[in-house]
Formats: C-alpha cells, structure tokens, sequence
C-alpha cells in the first residue's frame, strides 16, 4: 500500500512503514490504543490517520447534472426505461416506464389496462438491447382471475409484435415460466405478499417488474367513509413499502386502478379525463396519489375532433392513453388499439 | 455608553442577516426579491401540481444566472437531467453555458432518512473542511420530497418517526444558518378529515420549521388541453403578507433574466 499517496504528515507514514501496517483494513482493524502502541506517536496523530483513511473509503455519491445528463451508456443510467413494446406508445413516455418508483395506470373498466399490463409482463423478459430487463415479472391479482388464455394468445403472437427483435430471440425466451401470478384478495394476504414473497423474488432477480391488479379492489368493501384515518394509514404503509422495494432493487412498479366519478367541484377540478359528460377520478384518493411517481390514464371514448374515418382499418375501437402527470414529460396523450397481438399505438 | 453598545448589536445582527437568493421572476415577487438563505422555505402541492418542475426550474436559474452551485437531494426519483437541460435551453443558447450550468448542480439519490442524514452529514463535512473541489461556493439545497422520507416513519408501531423528523429538521436548519444557504423543501398535501380542506402533510411539528410556505396549486383546464399554468400563493411568510397569489407557467420554466441582486452588507 503506496502511503505516499494519503495526504498525511511524514512523521506517519514513516512511522506506518516502520510498524510494517501493509493495507487500510489493518488501520481500520487494530483499536487507536494499539495503533498508539504501534506506531509510537500520539493520541492526536492517531485521529488525523483515521479520519484520513476513512476519508478515502467513503464512496462519493454525489453526482453533477452533466454527469447525469451524459451518461447514456451506463446501464443503470436515467435514460434506461422499460419499453412498452410498441414505438408510438414508447415516443409518449420517452422511452416507457422509468425503472424507479411506483407508476399508475388508471381508467375505466374495459379501457385496455389489463391487456396494457400483460403487454409489459413479456416485454420485461427481452434483452436490454431491445427495452426489456432481461428478467421475469410477478403479477398479483387482486379480483379477477389472471387472464392465463389471453397471455397465451400475447405469447403466440409475439413475433409479429416485436418485428424489430430477431426471431431467434423470440423463441430463445421461455415467456410463460418467468411470470409470477399471486393472489391476494384481502390486505393481510396482500401485506404478506408484498412483505416476504416479492422481496424474495426481487432479490433473486428473478423478476423485476410487478403489477398489481389493482389496488382499489381491497379497500372497496372494508373500509366505509368514517374508516379514511385507517384506509389512508394501509395506503401509506403499503406505498412505503413499494416505493422501497422499487428503489432497492431498481424495479418499475405498475398500480391498476379504477375510477370513480368526481362529485364535488374541487375534485372535478382536479381530475383530467372527462368520458362522455361525467367526469372521473381515480380512486383511492389524495393519499395514494402523493405515493405516484407517474399517473397514466386510458379511456374507450375517443378525443372530440378525433376523425372516425382515419382509424376505420384498425379493428377495434380507438381508444386514449394519455400522461396525467409525471416529472419527466408534459401532459400529452396518444391513441391506440387493442389487436390479436397486443396494444400498438395509431400515429 | 448604552446607546454604543445598542449600536454594535445591531451591527452583528444585520451582519448576520439572511441574504436572499433571486431566482425565477415571478416567484421573486411572491417571496419579497427571492429566496432567503439561513432559511427554510417550502413549497408544498397535489400530485401534479409542479414542485418538482420549480425546484428543477430553481436550480437551472441559480445554476445559469447566478452561478452558483446547488445540490438536489432528490427522494422520489423525479429529477431527470433531461427535462434540466431543456430548461437550461430556454433560457440560454450558448451550448457551453449550458453544460458548465449542468456541471455546477450536484445530485445525490436519497431514498430514506438514514441516507438522506448520511448525505446531509457528508455535506457538512465538506462545508467544514472547505475542501477545494469541484462543489464551489454552495448557495442552495432542495430536497425533494421531505414527505416521502418521513411520512414512513410516522405513525407505525416505531416511536422513533417524530424524532428522526426533528433531527433532520434541525439538520436543515443548522446547514442554512452556518453556511448561509437557501434550503428549499417540498411537501404533500393531505385532505383535512373534518373540513374537507388541503393542508401541508407532516402534521403541527413540521409546519414550525419551515419559515416561509408556498402552497402551488393548478387552474382548471380545459378538456384536450392540459394547462401548464398553475398558481403559486403564499401561506406562511416572515415579511410579506400571507394570500399572495401569484401565476406561474411550468411549461418551460417561468424564467426571465434574473437580477443579480449583490446582498447587502454590514455597514
């Protein structure tokens, strides 16, 4: 170990060189006493030598902007995001969704939030040159039964999908053995999920992406209007408790949530979507939403000037993501269809 | 004589002043010519409202006009150097500025209160030491969000919430007085059970710390067009009256040329 190179005063490092102290972790290991002992100089001499060798362990982790800002290559960069699988949608959420912290997806019932969430669970497994993760996901239902015959169809229909990835690739990928489906139809059951079962996968890295389907189902029948203290308590534990697993283990977290009408004025004022007339708020609240990183919301009606005729060679009906709020994009939105082989966006 | 001494103490106190920190115009003119340093300013809204946007909007205007060097504690994990650079375009052409600008802002991930004690606490060592490098004169700190730290601590079975809320605000407010720094926090806002109304997350204790609040709430949009305007007005203010409201668009930042205000010295 070059001495030479701390910033200490000579009478140190001769006396570390004399007491024959090879490496850092001998400093860190003997007590100050013994280093006293040692290396013959005194109690203050000794501090200055510790704080300096501790000095040089402490990993730096500030970084500046620029550094941020440049650092495209990096695999654990920002600009790293989990594609959704289809270029449209991607170019809306410049890249897709960002691998840390929880992102909602909320809309009405049969707007394409499920099919969406499916999409995710088999573009994670893709390699990282072609927006996946490389990983598995773990899907947890809290309703309805997990939609297993419409996987297979996704799963079928994947290589028409996916016309940029090689067709070699496809078939190298084992789809359905890296989706983890759990249920939970209550918040015990949910709590023990989220507090033993996905910690467990997470940190094996056999999947890094979750969806829950959806959070809104196991506060609906529990929890009346006097109970907001307790519901508001369960929300914050369990969003804390999200929130940390995402950042721990740099997993993309996807909420499904339903809507509810928007009574009151102030609700209205806050709410963004309006479906034929009646305006709708996701549900759960003020509580859940200051958990959100990102809130995406889909509806069936398309926009008003939205031409019927443009989209008459698509089957299905058109239907709109849009971007509610989010740090990293302004509030836009985009049109999409769900076909045979997933959710693709109209340009 | 008595009136000499009376004299001398008003010398130290003025010295000791908080100097304030011009930032983005028309905040400016809410907060009485800019942010305080030696203090804690908050700022505090809905999801959506644009805190995070400000504070980005805060940093690149320091960073760019008044070249100072700032530090973001950034626990939500909404800071990205993109939606940065393109402020910092709005506001300057020249390429080279931009990127010292980037360089003089310095970032550190927190995601829970022993990292963010730990950042704070590495920070005061450099401060201290006056190490040379590349931090430079220190003007500002924002966190963002103090909420998503502390609001896991509180109310669980561990005791220890409210403690480590009143350590890290004592943290903050010791950084601001010793090093003359302006810290800018951001909150939540949680509905009132009993009225119905908003009001500031974290409860009574935290609401002592910070010494000015700015609550940033958004106008009523209209159907296919999400406004980007929102409307800033002041809560809690040492030296302006309260229920100041002011407009401020997000969309790019709301910067006009800052003033270089040269802060004012001892006589």
């Amino acid at each position: 170990m070059d001495w030479d190179q701390f910033d200490l005063n000579p009478k140190t490092i001769a006396a570390l060189k004399k007491a024959d102290i090879k490496s850092v972790r001998e400093v860190l290991n003997l007590s100050g006493a013994d280093l006293q002992r040692l290396m013959k100089l005194s109690s203050a001499d000794i501090q200055c030598l510790l704080r300096t060798v501790s000095h040089m362990l402490r990993r730096n982790s500030m970084l500046t902007a620029l550094q941020l800002y440049q650092d495209k290559d990096h695999f654990t960069s920002q600009h790293q995001k989990l594609s959704l699988g289809c270029s449209v949608l991607d170019n809306l959420l410049k890249g897709g969704i960002p691998l840390v912290g929880i992102t909602e997806l909320a809309g009405e019932s049969s707007a394409g939030k499920t099919q969406i969430s499916l999409q995710l669970c088999l573009c994670v497994q893709y390699p990282y040159k072609y927006g996946g993760l490389e990983s598995g996901a773990v899907y947890i239902c809290t309703e309805d039964v997990f939609p297993s015959k419409r996987l297979q169809q996704l799963i079928e229909q994947q290589h028409k999908l996916r016309a940029d990835v090689p067709a070699e690739i496809i078939h190298k990928i084992r789809f359905g053995n890296s989706i983890f489906v759990e249920r939970a139809a209550d918040l015990d059951s949910f709590q023990q999920c989220l507090s033993r079962r996905l910690s467990l996968l997470l940190a094996r890295g056999m999947a890094r992406l979750v969806v829950i389907d959806s959070l809104a189902a196991l506060f609906r029948c529990d929890f009346g209007p006097a109970q907001a203290a307790l519901r508001a308590r369960y929300l914050q534990s369990f969003g804390a408790q999200l929130h940390s697993l995402s950042t721990r283990f740099s997993t993309p977290i996807m909420c499904i949530n339903q809507v509810s009408d928007a009574v009151s004025e102030s609700e209205a004022a806050q709410c963004s979507c309006r479906v034929e007339g009646s305006r709708v708020t996701p549900a759960l609240g003020i509580t859940w939403s200051n958990q959100l990183l990102m809130r995406l919301m889909v509806s069936r009606a398309s926009l008003p000037g939205h031409s019927p005729g443009a989209a008459s060679h698509c089957a299905g009906s058109v239907r709109t993501l849009r971007v509610v709020f989010a740090p990293h994009l302004p509030p836009s939105f985009c049109y999409y269809t769900v076909q045979l082989e997933g959710v693709k966006g109209i340009k | 004589m008595a009136s000499g001494r009376w004299w001398t103490l008003c010398l130290q106190t003025w010295r000791t002043l908080p100097k304030s920190v011009p930032c983005l115009t028309s905040l400016d003119q809410l907060l009485d010519s800019g942010l305080y340093t030696g203090e804690v300013t908050e700022l505090m809204g809905a999801p959506g409202t644009g805190k995070t946007q400000v504070c980005l909007g805060i940093a690149a205007s320091v960073s760019l006009g008044l070249k100072q060097h700032v530090l973001f504690l950034d626990s939500t994990g909404g800071f990205t150097a993109s939606r940065l650079c393109q402020m910092l375009q709005a506001q300057t052409e020249d390429e080279e500025e931009q990127l010292e600008a980037l360089q003089r802002i310095q970032v550190v991930r927190v995601f829970n209160i022993y990292e963010l004690l730990s950042a704070l606490q590495e920070l005061r060592d450099r401060l201290s030491q006056q190490v040379v490098s590349s931090m430079g004169p220190l003007k500002m700190v924002l966190l963002d969000s103090v909420s998503a730290v502390i609001s896991p601590l509180l109310g669980g079975r561990q005791s220890e919430g409210l403690a480590l809320m009143m350590q890290l605000s004592k943290e903050l407010k010791t950084l601001a007085r010793e090093f003359s720094l302006a810290v800018v926090v951001t909150n939540q806002v949680t509905r009132d059970s009993s009225t119905g109304l908003l009001k500031p997350a974290l409860g009574r204790s935290w609401s002592f710390v910070p010494s000015t609040r700015v609550l940033l709430e958004s106008k009523e949009a209209s159907w296919d067009k999400a406004s980007t305007r929102r409307a800033a007005s002041l809560a809690k203010s040492p030296r302006q009256p309260t229920g100041i409201q002011v407009e401020l668009d997000i969309g790019n930042g709301d910067v006009l040329e800052p003033s270089l205000v040269t802060p004012t010295q001892g006589l």
